[in-house]
């Protein structure tokens, strides 16, 4: 009998483990954002144009310091390469995209 | 910003800080001011490009983007452009004097990188001299490298496809360096200057 490849299992993620990789990406980005809220804090004196240049945005960096986040629930860290080029409008548009991508790419599927 | 001088031929370069077209942020709702923010870039982004195509003369090209999102530049020339913050910044230059180009601008704020080097920069050892820095600065010029990298082969990278050498660092505001990217080849550079750091990417032929 010829042998049969076996089919590769593919990995599961529970519903709880993608909503707790949520929770917790949802929270670290938006603490993110509160260095510019110390930041209006401190005073008068710094210069609206600093304050505007530090407006929190999801950019590419800043996504890209989350790795370990992804690390932590799904095995593997974040795929770079699935970061949106320009980075995102929102915290829930940066876990929209990147979480289901994610999870595929851990699931050993394509993205 | 001294991104002209890390060019390494002819480039026609825009860009602007378009912080004074926003009003006052204080008292702004978070929402409000990044919509404002983003509406700002956009319009500072169009200005960049009709200036960068119009010194090639080329003033009606309509600029577009392929399906991921990268610039389609007129035929004959590359280009890049970049943004952070209140600032945006592109270069032009003629495919006979750079094959691709890619930069990258970056500011140096409060967040720590501490997180990247061991997920994104396998190269950078924790122990190495300002690592922060070093890193920030390595950040920069792989993102310059996947710029250039694009167009010229259709292939997106990963930070870890890139690996950096820096062979050169000058009053430890100048970079200047090697990437690589599989068999093809990066000279990367890179100019801190204040809190502002900005890289280009050009490939070795």
């Amino acid at each position: 009998m010829a042998a049969v490849a076996p089919t590769k299992k593919l990995r599961r993620i529970s519903r709880q483990k993608r909503q707790a990789l949520e929770a917790e990406l949802r929270d670290w980005l938006i603490k993110e954002s509160e260095d510019f809220d110390q930041l209006v804090e401190e005073g008068p004196e710094i210069p609206d144009e600093d304050l505007w240049d530090n407006l929190p945005e999801i950019d590419s960096k800043t996504v890209a310091r989350s790795s370990p986040i992804f690390k932590k629930h799904l095995g593997i860290p974040l795929n770079v390469k699935l970061i949106k080029s320009g980075g995102y409008d929102s915290v829930e548009e940066a876990i929209e995209e990147l979480v289901p991508k994610m999870i595929a790419e851990a699931r050993g599927q394509k993205p | 910003m001294a991104l002209g001088s890390l060019l390494p031929a002819p480039a026609n370069i825009a860009g602007e800080s378009f912080a004074a077209t926003l009003p006052s942020i204080r008292g702004v709702d978070r929402a409000e001011a990044q919509a404002l923010r983003a509406n700002a870039r956009q319009l500072a982004t169009e200005r960049c490009i009709a200036e960068l195509l119009g010194s090639i003369a080329a003033p009606n090209y309509p600029l577009r983007k392929d399906s991921r999102g990268a610039r389609i530049w007129p035929a004959g020339f590359v280009g890049s452009l970049s943004h952070k913050g209140t600032v945006v910044a592109g270069v032009i230059a003629s495919e006979s004097d750079i094959a691709s180009i890619g930069i990258d601008i970056e500011m140096r704020d409060r967040k720590s990188m501490a997180r990247l080097p061991k997920l994104v920069m396998p190269e950078i050892r924790p122990e190495d001299d300002e690592v922060e820095e070093l890193t920030l600065v390595t950040f920069s010029a792989k993102e310059s490298v996947y710029k250039a990298h694009y167009p010229l082969t259709g292939e997106r990278i990963d930070f870890g496809d890139a690996i950096a050498d820096w062979e050169e660092r000058v009053t430890g505001n100048f970079y200047a360096g090697t990437c690589k990217v599989g068999s093809q080849s990066y000279a990367i550079k890179c100019q801190i200057s204040g809190i502002w750091l900005a890289s280009v990417a050009t490939p070795i032929p």
